[in-house]
């Protein structure tokens, strides 16, 4: 008896899911395909036009060519700005986890109520616009006797990247739950060398990996600080497109399109050697499984 | 080989809170000893202490006759399970068992020989490329003994190593721990709030209250004498009541509801002191309820339990706040029923009173 209910109740279901079903997955996939639209469209729009002869009255370009890039790239601006944001971005990533790593660590191992204090002042960059940074940076760092204002945008971008780095360790630190796998391995012998070698490092590997993608992300975009600070005397990649961008912007679009090709080769290379270092093992990139 | 391990005089105060106040140990070697006792009374800070990774205000921990007071947790050779495994998500069960030696520089091949040593030793051998997060609760628990064992530590710290558990995967790993124990002729010292685990696999028990050793002794000792009120009240099941010592022509008893029941007091006990009195639900005894004889309980069923070897009673004693327990062998339970009327006996020399 009872399976011929549940037969009929089956029967009675099914129908009504299926009138249910179409209605749902057309209506998810519009919205796919739109956010899709709405987020690949633009950059489609500056790949073509970074690659049109001639593009003004017609909704395709009217013939393709890659003088863009060659002009782009030839210019006497393009290695030198090029490598300035290399440079800057590299400084920041490489002196924001060195300001973030140990104090977490602190934090982690020793006085955990430390914590929000912590992250309260990592968040203040981001409350001010980057006008006030940058000019409080120079109201404050710079005078006669010094000068140096690469170091300058090099520390301001690290107080950018202090909220991304912040979070991301911290997030790792949380995961593996630091505290006691340093005991853990203090009561296997390993001093701090070896804790700090072969526990904690793996540990934030995937979020010192994430931390610094994104300050790779900030560099290649970063226009404002940039020429507040660093100015002309030491431009920077961002400063030359919105320099091209008033001779030809199809020369604007050609950088364009070679940053994002940076920032994604950055991203990959990261994520290949995170990947690595956790000897491949579980889904998931920034949090390590438990 | 186990050590001998002496703690002295310890004593630990977090802020205002003292958790270990004046703990004193010695635990012989190939001992097993459970620290027993509710969530705060200063277990597991003891055995932190004794680990290294807690620094005690005052006291000294002894190892071998050697004091290690302030060695560094790294250098005291001592192995450590954790409640929540603790081990290194980045590598594997083998590479996790391996770590210790090869923080100490120990040559690849002897490392693999040993490690293959200890997957066996905890029947993983299945397991050793597998992360921890590939691996079950009782697995990853078994790693994490096995890791802990391959120093060779002369003195095993666990701290509740089972609660994280489910029963079935409990009962397994607590019997195999009392094989590996056994085996390695290890000393343990084995940190747990739950009273029957710590029956099942010690040697000795120490029970711990607020900071403070309540009693130690063997299991069947803490049973059978327990000597404490709290060790009273937090091993094994128990009737207890707060009550008053009466003699009378020589004879001590105490009341207990409407009625007196018969009890062996010190000669020294003076009549109306105010005396906590104890007895076990299996003491008692039920008593034809036609002949009631003075110095019975009489009651009525409130609820019948059936546990198995034991059927436990709830029995609403006349002129008594709360229902006292009783466990009686099940074949001699089969026509009891809630609402009957019983008469329940105490042999005098159960019941253990305290001042």
């Amino acid at each position: 008896m009872a399976i011929v209910m549940t037969a009929e109740e089956a029967a009675l279901e099914s129908p009504g899911r299926f009138r249910r079903r179409p209605l749902g997955s057309v209506l998810l996939r519009v919205a796919l395909v739109a956010a899709l639209l709405y987020l690949t469209l633009p950059l489609l729009a500056t790949l073509l036009f970074s690659l049109a002869t001639v593009w003004s009255k017609s909704i395709l370009p009217e013939g393709y060519t890659l003088d863009w890039y060659k002009a782009a790239i030839a210019d006497d601006r393009f290695m030198p700005t090029a490598l300035h944001t290399l440079q800057a971005t590299a400084g920041a990533a490489l002196i924001s986890p060195l300001l973030v790593v140990p104090a977490l660590l602190a934090v982690h191992l020793r006085a955990p109520k430390m914590k929000p204090w912590l992250e309260f002042l990592s968040i203040i960059p981001w409350a001010l616009p980057g006008v006030v940074l940058a000019l409080a940076m120079i109201r404050a760092y710079v005078s006669p006797y010094n000068t140096n204002r690469t170091m300058l945008l090099i520390l301001c971008y690290v107080l950018l990247s202090l909220p991304f780095m912040f979070r991301s360790i911290d997030a790792s630190l949380t995961s593996i739950d630091a505290r006691t796998l340093s005991e853990a391995a203090q009561m296997l012998g390993a001093g701090w060398l070896d804790i700090g070698r072969r526990v904690l490092l793996p540990g934030i590997m995937p979020g010192l990996m994430s931390g610094m993608l994104l300050i790779a992300a900030l560099g290649a975009g970063e226009y404002a600080l940039a020429s507040l600070l660093a100015g002309s005397g030491w431009k920077t990649f961002p400063i030359y497109q919105a320099q091209a961008q008033n001779v030809d912007g199809r020369i604007a679009s050609a950088l364009a399109i070679i940053g994002l090709l940076y920032v994604m080769i950055v991203s990959l290379s990261l994520l290949f050697v995170a990947g690595r270092r956790r000897g491949g093992a579980g889904p998931g990139m920034p949090v390590a499984n438990k | 080989m186990g050590a001998t391990l002496q703690v002295r005089g310890l004593t630990k105060t977090f802020g205002d809170a003292t958790a270990v106040n004046d703990v004193s140990l010695d635990i012989a070697p190939g001992q097993f000893v459970s620290l027993l006792g509710p969530s705060g009374c200063g277990k597991t800070t003891t055995l932190r202490i004794v680990a290294g990774l807690e620094r005690a205000d005052s006291g000294r921990i002894v190892i071998d006759g050697r004091d290690i007071s302030h060695v560094p947790p790294q250098r005291r050779k001592i192995g450590m399970v954790f409640q929540q495994y603790a081990l290194f998500p980045n590598l594997t069960a083998s590479e996790n068992i391996a770590f210790a030696l090869r923080v100490a520089r120990e040559p690849n091949a002897a490392v693999a020989a040993r490690v293959n040593e200890l997957l066996e030793l905890v029947h993983l051998e299945d397991a050793a490329d597998r992360y921890p997060h590939q691996l079950s609760g009782g697995m990853q628990q078994r790693v994490a003994l096995a890791r802990a064992l391959a120093i060779e530590p002369p003195l095993l710290l666990l701290d509740e190593p089972l609660s994280a558990l489910d029963a079935a995967i409990r009962d397994e790993l607590r019997a195999e721990l009392r094989r590996l124990q056994r085996q390695l002729n290890l000393t343990v010292v084995y940190v747990t709030h739950d009273q029957a685990e710590a029956m099942a696999l010690s040697d000795q028990i120490v029970v711990m209250e607020k900071g403070r050793v309540s009693q130690i002794g063997s299991p069947q000792d803490l049973y059978d004498r327990p000597a404490t009120r709290f060790t009273a009240a937090f091993v094994g099941s128990s009737n207890r009541r707060e009550t008053s010592l009466l003699r009378q022509n020589g004879h001590a008893s105490i009341s207990w509801g409407s009625a007196r029941l018969p009890v062996h007091a010190p000669a020294d006990t003076p009549a109306g002191v105010p005396v906590l009195a104890m007895w076990r639900p299996e003491a008692a005894l039920l008593v034809d309820p036609l002949d009631p004889e003075p110095g019975t309980l009489r009651g009525e069923i409130e609820l019948v339990t059936f546990l198995g070897p034991v059927t436990r009673l709830d029995v609403r004693v006349d002129g008594d706040s709360e229902p006292v327990l009783v466990d009686i062998v099940s074949d001699g339970a089969r026509d009891l029923a809630m609402g009957q009327p019983v008469n329940i006996a105490v042999p005098p020399g159960s019941i253990r009173l305290y001042v």
